[in-house]
């Protein structure tokens, strides 16, 4: 079955053809709320919240764009939701203990897995990952993240300042240990 | 390497990636996705079986009670001519007497047939020659007058043939010149004048003593057009703004039966079923869709238990008026639909527990007025309103909502007894 079908399938509410859709992204956007969660059991949360509303709307969705595309903003806009719930906070403690940090070598970076790279960004506290993911993963710009999460701007910009720097101390650390 | 590049890196690392899920995961999100559609389908057939169960109770109760009366009519009439048979000598001027006190109604046709009383009494005779220990016979005719069911009378052998010449030569003609009813055109009020003593007047009568226990119980069906009176509210006044925006009421209506009792001249008792649907158009943005307008139709269907007093404020034999007063008990409720959450984001009304399965009580208040139809029966129109006492909201929502009720219901209702004795 082509993609349009499976598409149409679904807007009539055919099992199968939901079956076939779960199949084919399920993985996909499991990366996805993998991203976004604290864990994994919150990551399937997300998952399965996003696939019931993915059935409820299909039928809003009008063959333009990605569908994929589609798919994956209907997951972060739903682990959002999960997780303003929680109330993050944004705040400005310093969690790095130092500054100075050199980029972390590219040698270094292809070494990881993308199951490492997970891991490194669910190490994140909550406010860091989310901008981070909003603006490297789904290219959201600061004005944009600030609008979607009601913080100032210079907040996204902070916060996805500290996360990339937490990442690269966090990398040259297992660097270390792994020499 | 730069920022560009480190955010780059992970970009094209992870944006294809595909992750392991459980094993289960697709289970989880059928049967959650089931349990959502099948609950409330359920929960309807239910309705349709108290609903069937109510109707066929009351239907039994109404051909019971036709039959049951058709059947007392025929002992009764029995009764009457079984007990002139042992006194001869009197039996012709009971009998007599008797016919001459016809029921209540006697009536007039406007174009009634000017009989021929010689016609009409050689045809009764004929008939009571016939062969046979049980005869029924007309009784002849008054003028202006038509035949009815209490003409026909259940004789034996014995008193037939005695009865009829005794009839025939005591017999009260009401007018044998039909050029006599010149000075009168209205044939009902010449005949209300000239037997006046058997007939009943209806009109202008004190209905109330007699009519009392006329009807000790009854049964109502009814279905009316619902106007339905939304009412939001909420702490967030964006939010409180986008809900009052994004519904729209549409036509609504409710189905109900009831039975009541009547516990005095004035007051009665009554309740029943109330089934009632407001149906309601949501538009709104859905930011999780991307600011996709979407549009729902959302259902708030509810059954409700009625309890009212009734107080008859007026009536006369063919028109009465009512008012009715008290409460509706809500004994389920059941939505379909969605409305935005706070964020704008959808949230669907029959798996997210936004209102109540049981919303409790509303007040009700009607005026009645009904119109006889036949003997038993009423047309009935109710304007009516009903006031939720409490949000159908469950505690955690961030907004209060009661959907308050008002309409006309017309209905039919059926008196189920009649007084057997006249006083």
């Amino acid at each position: 079955m082509t993609e349009a079908e499976i598409i149409k399938g679904c807007k009539k509410k055919n099992i199968a053809c939901q079956r076939l859709l779960f199949d084919v992204y399920a993985g996909k956007l499991m990366t996805v709320c993998l991203r976004y969660a604290c864990d994994k059991q919150e990551a399937e949360d997300i998952l399965q919240e996003s696939f019931i509303r993915i059935f409820d709307s299909i039928g809003h969705y009008r063959f333009e764009g990605s569908f994929e595309g589609w798919l994956k903003r209907i997951t972060v806009n739903i682990a959002l939701r999960i997780l303003q719930k929680k109330k993050i906070k944004f705040s400005s403690t310093d969690l790095i203990t130092n500054e100075n940090i050199s980029a972390a070598e590219p040698k270094a970076l292809s070494a990881l897995s993308e199951a490492e790279l997970l891991k490194l960004i669910n190490g994140l506290p909550d406010g860091y990952r989310i901008v981070f993911n909003l603006y490297v993963m789904e290219g959201f710009s600061h004005e944009e993240i600030a609008e979607m999460l009601n913080i100032e701007t210079v907040t996204s910009r902070t916060q996805l300042m500290k996360a990339r720097k937490m990442l690269q101390q966090q990398i040259l650390s297992n660097q270390k240990m792994a020499i | 390497m730069n920022d560009n590049q480190f955010d780059e890196f992970f970009k094209s690392k992870l944006g294809k990636f595909s992750s392991d899920i459980p094993d289960d995961m697709w289970q989880r999100i059928h049967k959650q996705d089931k349990d959502r559609r099948g609950f409330f389908i359920l929960r309807w057939y239910w309705f349709a079986l108290l609903l069937l169960l109510f109707t066929g109770a009351g239907s039994y109760f109404v051909l019971n009670n036709k039959a049951t009366d058709k059947m007392n009519n025929h002992v009764a009439k029995n009764e009457k001519i079984n007990t002139g048979k042992k006194d001869e000598s009197n039996s012709a001027e009971e009998i007599l007497n008797r016919e001459n006190k016809r029921n209540d109604f006697i009536f007039a046709n406007a174009d009634s047939e000017h009989t021929n009383l010689k016609t009409a009494t050689a045809q009764h005779t004929k008939r009571s020659n016939q062969a046979g220990n049980t005869k029924v016979t007309q009784l002849p005719l008054k003028k202006n007058t038509v035949s009815t069911s209490s003409d026909l009378v259940f004789e034996n052998d014995y008193t037939s043939s005695k009865r009829q010449n005794d009839k025939l030569n005591n017999l009260t003609l009401t007018n044998s010149d039909p050029a006599d009813s010149s000075n009168d055109k209205n044939p009902l009020t010449k005949t209300l004048k000239e037997d006046s003593s058997e007939v009943a007047d209806d009109e202008g009568k004190d209905p109330g003593k007699e009519d009392a226990i006329s009807d000790k119980f009854f049964i109502e069906f009814y279905a009316s057009p619902t106007i339905p009176v939304n009412s939001i509210s909420s702490n967030n006044a964006a939010y409180e703004q986008t809900l009052k925006n994004a519904g729209k009421m549409q036509f609504s209506y409710n189905l109900g039966a009831r039975i009541g009792i009547r516990i005095n001249n004035k007051w009665s008792a009554k309740t029943g079923l109330l089934y009632t649907q407001v149906n309601e158009k949501m538009n709104f943005t859905d930011s999780v869709l991307n600011g996709i307008n979407v549009s729902y139709n959302n259902r708030y269907k509810s059954i409700d238990i009625p309890f009212l007093l009734s107080y008859r404020t007026q009536w006369q034999r063919s028109f009465n008026s009512a008012i009715n007063a008290g409460i509706l008990l809500n004994i389920s409720s059941r939505y379909k639909g969605a409305i935005p959450d706070a964020y704008g984001d959808t949230r669907h009304l029959d798996n997210s527990k936004i209102y109540k399965a049981g919303t409790g009580a509303s007040i009700f208040l009607s005026v009645d007025l009904s119109k006889q139809l036949q003997e038993k029966m009423d047309l009935f129109a109710e304007p009516y309103f009903s006031y939720r006492i409490k949000s159908i909201t469950t505690n955690l929502q961030p907004f209060n909502q009661k959907i308050n009720a008002a309409g006309v219901s017309v209905g039919i209702r059926y008196r189920l007894f009649k007084k057997s004795d006249a006083n």
